[in-house]
C-alpha cells in the first residue's frame, strides 16, 4: 500500500494556479526527489503533503487517511518536516531544538520527561552530533545544523521526512554527507520526500523522481529511467547531456559548459 | 542545572530587595520600627490602640507594602508578556505594546479622565480600550492574506497609531488646567496610587495569566522556529498564539491599571534574562518574571528615595533601560543571547 | 459686473483705512515700560493666555476678541452669554501651545494683551510670532496678588473704563490689606501648615515660592513643601511618605477625585488634616478660586482660604461675600441654587 498518495491535486494561490492535477505516490523506504525550475510549484507540493495548505481539488492521503482530517499532533507523528538550514532568531541549545520533536507525543500541558531526553539524545547520537548537544544552534556549522534538524525529525518518531532543498547552504562535503545520511536512513525504512535543484543528487539517491513544470507533472518514475537527456533539456530549457562516469554513476553535464555560450531562457 | 541555581539566586535577591524596601522610605521608619510594630502585633495587640503604632502600621502595610508588591507584580507581568511576545513574533525587538495595548489603554484612561473623572472608571476604561486595541489589530490582520505574523505586526502598528491619534485628540480637547495635567501625569506612569485593594483584584488574573504562559513555554520555543515548522511539530499554532496574545494582553492591560504606562521593562528585561539564562523559554520566562520584579522594584526604590521630588517611574525605567538596550544591540548579530 | 467689483473694492479699502490703527491713535506706556501705540478706542482685545483673558473678562466681557480654549459647558451659565459665540484662537499657555494665526487674523483684535511672566523667556518668541499680525502688543504684569490693584487700574486706563476698574482695584486693595492684617496678627507658632494637593492621587504639589500656591503664604499659612519651583508649570510629584512626614494641619485641593477619596483611603489616615476633617475643596465655578489659571478669582479665594485656615481670627460670611464678589467681578447675581452648586463637592 502507498504510504503517501497525492491524487489529482490542484492548488491556486490568490487566483494564480500553482499546481494542476498533480498525482504521486510514495511507498515506505522510498526517496522521492522533486525536480523542477523555480516557480514550478515544488515547495507548494511539499506544503500540501504537510497539510499546511488544503488542495482546491483532489486529495492528499497519508497512511490511507486524508491529510485535512488529521489533527496536527497526529500528522506530526507520521510526517516530519526538515526545513532548510536557517538562521534562528534565538540561540537555542542543540538539545533544546531536538527536544521540540517530542511535542506531538505529549499532552497539552507538559514537561519533558527523562524518556524524552533519552530519545532526543539517541537521535543525536545517530546523527553523530551527541557531543554538540549543549552547544548553541547558532554557533555550529551549517552541516551540523542540518543534522540537528534531522535528529529532531527522528526524535519526533515520524517515518516520513519532508525536506525542502536540504542541501542549500551546505558546502560540498556536507552535501555529500547529508545525501549519504538520507540514503542510509532510507535503507532503514524511513521515507523521504525532498525537492532539489540538482538532478545529480536525484541520480545519487537512486530513488524515485518527479519532474514538475509550471505546476504540472512532466514525468515520474525511478531516477535512472526518468533523468534523461531529453527530460532534463525540456525541464530546464537547456541542452543537457547525461554521461556515464568511469565509476559507473551517471552525471548531468550542461552543453553550455562545453560550448561556453550563455543559454537562452 | 546551572540555570536552576541562577533562578534560585535571583529569587533570593528579589526577596532580599523586597525586604529592604520595606524599611526604606522618605518617612524615617526603619528596621527597628518594623521590629517594634511586629512585636507589638505578636503580643496580639491591635495597632490602632496606639497612635504611633497606627502610624507605623499605615506606613508599612498601607503605603510600602502595596507599592513593593505592585512593583514586583507589574515588573514581572510586563517582562513575561514581553518575553512571550518576543518568542512568538520571532523578533527580539518586540515589546508588549506591539499590538497596541498601551496605546489603547492610554486613550481609554485619558477619555475616562475627561468624561467620567472617577478613578475606577479610568481603570476600567484603560483596560477595556487596551484589549479593544489588540482585538482591532488581530481583526485587521485577519482581513489580509499573507504572512500571519507580519500581518499581526502591521495590524498592531495601525491600531496603535489609531489610538495614539485618538489620545492626542483627547489631550487637545481636555481642559488645560484640570484634565490635561492629570492625563500627562498618568501617562508617565508610577506606583504611588497602588493600594492593597487594587492589588487584590488585579493579582489573581495576572498570576493566572503568568501561570498559563509558563505552562506553554515549550510551545513558545517551537513558535520561535516559525509558524510552519511549529505546525509540523504538532503545535496548534492558531490556538497557542491566541492564548499567548490573550494572556500577555490581559497582563499588560492590568499593569496599566495599576501603574500607568511603564515603558522599556517589557523590552529590556527579557534581554537581560536571555543574557543570563539563554533563550530557552522554559527557563527564560520564569527568570524574566523574577528579574522584571527585581528591576522595577529597584527602579521604584530609586524613584521614591533619591530625590525629594519623585521622578515618574516611566521616565526612570526608560532612562535606565536605554543604555542597557544599546549594550544589547551590540550583541544583536550573535543571535540574541 | 466688473464695475460692481470695483465699487466693492473701494468700499473695502475705505473701511480698511478707517479701521487701521493709524487713524486715531494714542501712545501708552504698558506695564513692562514699553511705549505702545494703540487705537483711541479699543473695541476688542485678545488675551494671549487664560489669565490675561480672565482679566479682560473682569473689566468688560464684551471686549474679548477670542477664547484660549473652548468653554467647558457645565459652567457656561455663570459666564457672559456672548462668550459662546466667540472663536477659539488658542494661546500661549504651556505645553508648547500656540494660537492659531489664521483665526487671529480673522478676528483682527485691536490689541493683544500679554501677561509678562518675569520667569518666562517666551516673550520674544511671542512678539516675533505676532509681528505679522500688525496688532500692538500690550504687556501686563501680575506675577503676584499684590500686582492686581495696579493691573486693574492699568486696564481701566487702557480700555477707557476707569470707574469700573477703580471699583475692582479697591476690592483688591481691601483683600490685600485684610490679608496683611491677618498675617501680622498671627504669631509664628500659630501658623497653620498647609499642603496643596493636586492631581487625582493628591500626590502632586507646588513649592513654597510657586505662583500656583501663592495664596497659602498670603493667607498666613505655611506651605509644607519647602523648595524652589523648578518651572512655572509646577505640579511636582511627591511621595505619600513625604506627605506623612510633613503631616500638614490643612489640605487644600482642587482635585475632586482626591477629595472624594481622601477620608476613606487608609494611607491618608493619620495625617492631621484628614483626622481633623480639615481638607478643603477649592471652588472652581466658573473659574478656579486658587490657581490654574491664577486669576482675579483669587481675591475672593484668599478670603475663603483665610477663613478656612483661621476660622476664629478671620470671620467670613461665605454666601454674602460670594454674592458680592460675583456681582461685582462677574456681573452675575447668584441664586441660592447657584451658591449650592459653587460649594458642592
Amino acid at each position: 500500500m502507498n504510504f503517501i498518495s497525492v491524487n489529482q491535486v490542484s492548488y491556486a494561490y490568490s487566483g494564480t494556479p500553482v499546481l494542476s492535477h498533480v498525482s504521486l505516490s510514495v511507498t515506505k523506504g522510498d526517496i522521492l526527489s522533486v525536480l523542477g525550475p523555480n516557480g514550478s510549484g515544488k515547495t507548494t507540493l511539499l506544503k500540501l503533503i504537510l497539510g499546511f495548505f488544503q488542495p482546491d481539488s483532489g486529495t492528499v492521503h497519508v497512511d490511507g487517511q486524508d491529510v485535512g482530517t488529521f489533527p496536527t499532533r497526529m500528522l506530526a507523528r507520521k510526517i516530519a518536516y526538515v526545513p532548510q538550514v536557517h538562521r534562528m532568531a534565538f540561540s537555542f541549545r542543540m538539545m533544546d531544538v531536538v527536544m521540540m520533536g517530542r511535542i506531538p507525543h505529549k499532552p497539552f500541558i507538559f514537561r519533558y520527561s527523562k524518556k524524552d531526553k533519552a530519545l532526543a539524545e539517541t537521535a543525536m547520537e545517530r546523527m553523530g552530533i551527541a557531543h554538540l548537544k549543549d552547544r548553541s544552534y547558532t554557533e555550529v556549522s551549517g552541516g551540523e545544523r542540518q543534522l540537528c534538524l534531522i535528529a529532531r525529525a527522528l526524535a519526533q518518531g515520524a517515518d516520513t521526512f519532508v525536506m525542502d532543498e536540504p542541501v542549500s547552504g551546505l558546502d560540498y562535503g556536507n552535501q555529500v554527507r547529508l545525501l549519504t545520511t538520507i540514503r542510509s536512513l532510507a535503507s532503514e525504512g524511513y521515507t523521504f520526500i525532498k525537492t532539489t535543484h540538482f538532478p545529480d543528487h536525484a541520480l545519487w539517491m537512486s530513488g524515485q523522481v518527479l519532474m514538475l513544470k509550471k505546476g504540472r507533472v512532466v514525468i515520474t518514475g525511478p531516477s535512472d529511467d526518468v533523468i534523461t537527456q531529453a527530460s532534463l533539456s525540456d525541464l530546464y530549457h537547456l541542452d543537457m547531456d547525461v554521461a556515464h562516469t568511469l565509476c559507473g554513476t551517471r552525471v548531468c553535464v550542461p552543453d553550455a559548459m562545453r560550448t561556453g555560450r550563455v543559454p537562452l531562457q | 542545572m546551572k540555570h536552576l541555581w541562577v533562578v534560585i539566586l535571583i529569587s533570593v535577591l528579589l526577596m532580599a530587595c523586597a525586604l529592604c524596601s520595606f524599611f526604606l522610605g522618605r518617612y524615617p521608619a526603619g528596621l527597628s520600627d518594623g521590629i517594634g510594630l511586629v512585636s507589638w502585633m505578636v503580643q496580639s495587640k491591635n495597632p490602632s490602640m496606639d497612635p504611633d503604632m497606627r502610624l507605623l502600621e499605615n506606613i508599612f502595610f498601607n503605603i510600602r507594602m502595596p507599592r513593593i508588591l505592585g512593583a514586583i507584580l507589574v515588573g514581572s507581568a510586563l517582562s513575561v508578556s514581553g518575553a512571550a511576545f518576543q518568542s512568538m513574533f520571532i523578533n527580539p525587538l518586540v515589546s508588549p505594546g506591539l499590538l497596541g495595548v498601551l496605546a489603547g489603554a492610554s486613550f481609554g484612561a485619558a477619555m475616562a479622565m475627561v468624561f467620567f473623572k472617577s478613578f475606577f472608571a479610568v481603570q476600567v476604561s484603560a483596560f477595556v480600550f487596551g484589549c479593544m486595541a489588540v482585538f482591532l489589530s488581530m481583526g485587521l490582520a485577519r482581513l489580509f492574506k499573507g504572512d500571519r505574523l507580519l500581518m499581526l505586526i502591521l495590524g498592531g502598528i495601525v491600531s496603535g497609531s489609531f489610538f495614539t491619534a485618538l489620545l492626542s485628540m483627547v489631550k487637545y480637547l481636555a481642559d488645560p488646567y484640570d484634565q490635561l495635567p492629570a492625563i500627562v501625569f498618568w501617562l508617565m506612569g508610577g506606583l504611588s496610587s497602588v493600594t492593597n485593594q487594587t492589588l487584590g483584584y488585579v493579582c489573581v488574573p495576572i498570576l493566572t495569566s503568568m501561570g498559563i504562559l509558563m505552562a506553554l513555554t515549550p510551545y513558545m520555543n517551537a513558535l520561535s522556529m516559525g509558524e510552519e515548522e511549529a505546525r509540523s511539530l504538532g503545535v496548534h499554532v492558531g490556538l497557542i498564539r491566541f492564548i499567548l496574545i490573550a494572556c500577555a494582553t490581559l497582563m499588560s492591560a492590568l499593569t496599566i491599571i495599576m501603574a500607568g504606562i511603564i515603558g522599556w521593562v517589557g523590552l529590556v528585561v527579557p534581554h537581560m534574562a536571555r543574557m543570563i539564562v539563554g533563550p530557552d523559554n522554559r527557563v527564560l520566562i520564569p527568570s524574566a518574571a523574577l528579574i522584571g520584579g527585581l528591576y522595577l522594584l529597584a527602579m521604584d526604590d530609586l524613584s521614591r528615595l533619591v530625590f525629594t521630588v519623585e521622578i515618574p517611574l516611566g521616565i526612570l525605567t526608560a532612562l535606565c533601560g536605554i543604555p542597557f538596550f544599546v549594550l544589547v544591540l551590540r550583541h544583536a548579530r550573535k543571535g540574541w543571547g | 459686473m466688473k464695475k460692481k467689483m470695483n465699487i466693492t473694492g473701494i468700499i473695502l479699502l475705505i473701511w480698511l483705512i478707517g479701521s487701521a490703527p493709524g487713524a486715531k491713535a494714542r501712545t501708552i506706556v504698558d506695564m513692562a515700560g514699553r511705549h505702545v501705540i494703540v487705537p483711541e478706542v479699543i473695541r476688542s482685545v485678545y488675551g494671549s493666555s487664560p489669565p490675561a483673558t480672565n482679566l479682560i473678562y473682569a473689566v468688560d466681557p464684551g471686549r474679548i476678541a477670542g477664547l484660549n480654549f473652548p468653554l467647558n459647558g457645565k459652567d457656561d451659565r455663570f459666564l457672559d452669554s456672548r462668550l459662546k459665540d466667540l472663536p477659539v484662537a488658542g494661546g500661549w499657555f504651556g505645553q508648547g501651545r500656540t494660537p492659531n494665526m489664521e483665526t487671529l487674523l480673522s478676528i483682527r483684535p485691536d490689541i493683544v494683551l500679554v501677561w509678562r511672566h518675569t520667569l518666562s523667556m517666551k516673550d520674544k518668541d511671542m512678539e516675533a510670532a505676532l509681528k505679522p499680525l500688525g496688532v500692538p502688543l500690550v504687556f501686563i504684569v501680575m506675577d503676584q496678588l499684590d500686582d492686581y490693584p495696579a493691573v486693574f487700574r492699568f486696564m481701566g486706563h487702557l480700555l477707557g473704563d476707569a470707574e469700573r476698574a477703580e471699583a475692582l482695584a479697591l476690592y483688591a486693595e481691601q483683600t490685600l490689606s485684610r490679608m496683611k492684617t491677618l498675617r501680622d496678627s498671627i504669631p509664628e507658632k500659630d501658623r497653620v501648615s498647609v499642603y496643596y494637593a493636586e492631581n487625582n492621587d493628591g500626590l502632586s504639589t507646588e513649592c513654597t515660592d510657586s505662583i500656583h500656591s501663592e495664596l497659602i503664604p498670603v493667607c498666613g499659612g505655611d506651605n509644607v513643601h519647602l523648595c524652589q519651583a523648578a518651572s512655572t508649570y509646577g505640579m511636582q510629584k511627591i511621595s505619600m511618605e513625604q506627605v506623612l512626614l510633613y503631616n500638614p494641619q490643612v489640605i487644600v485641593t482642587h482635585a475632586l477625585e482626591f477629595y472624594r477619596h481622601v477620608f476613606s483611603d487608609k494611607r491618608w489616615r493619620g495625617i492631621r488634616a484628614v483626622n481633623d476633617h480639615r481638607v478643603y475643596l477649592i471652588p472652581r465655578t466658573p473659574m478656579n478660586w486658587f490657581d490654574r489659571p491664577p486669576s482675579f478669582m483669587r481675591l475672593l479665594g484668599a478670603r475663603w482660604l483665610a477663613h478656612a485656615l483661621y476660622p476664629r481670627r478671620y470671620p467670613f460670611d461665605q454666601d454674602e461675600e460670594t454674592r458680592d464678589f460675583y456681582s461685582l467681578f462677574l456681573n452675575r447675581p447668584l441664586s441660592d441654587q447657584d451658591l449650592k452648586d459653587i460649594f458642592k463637592p
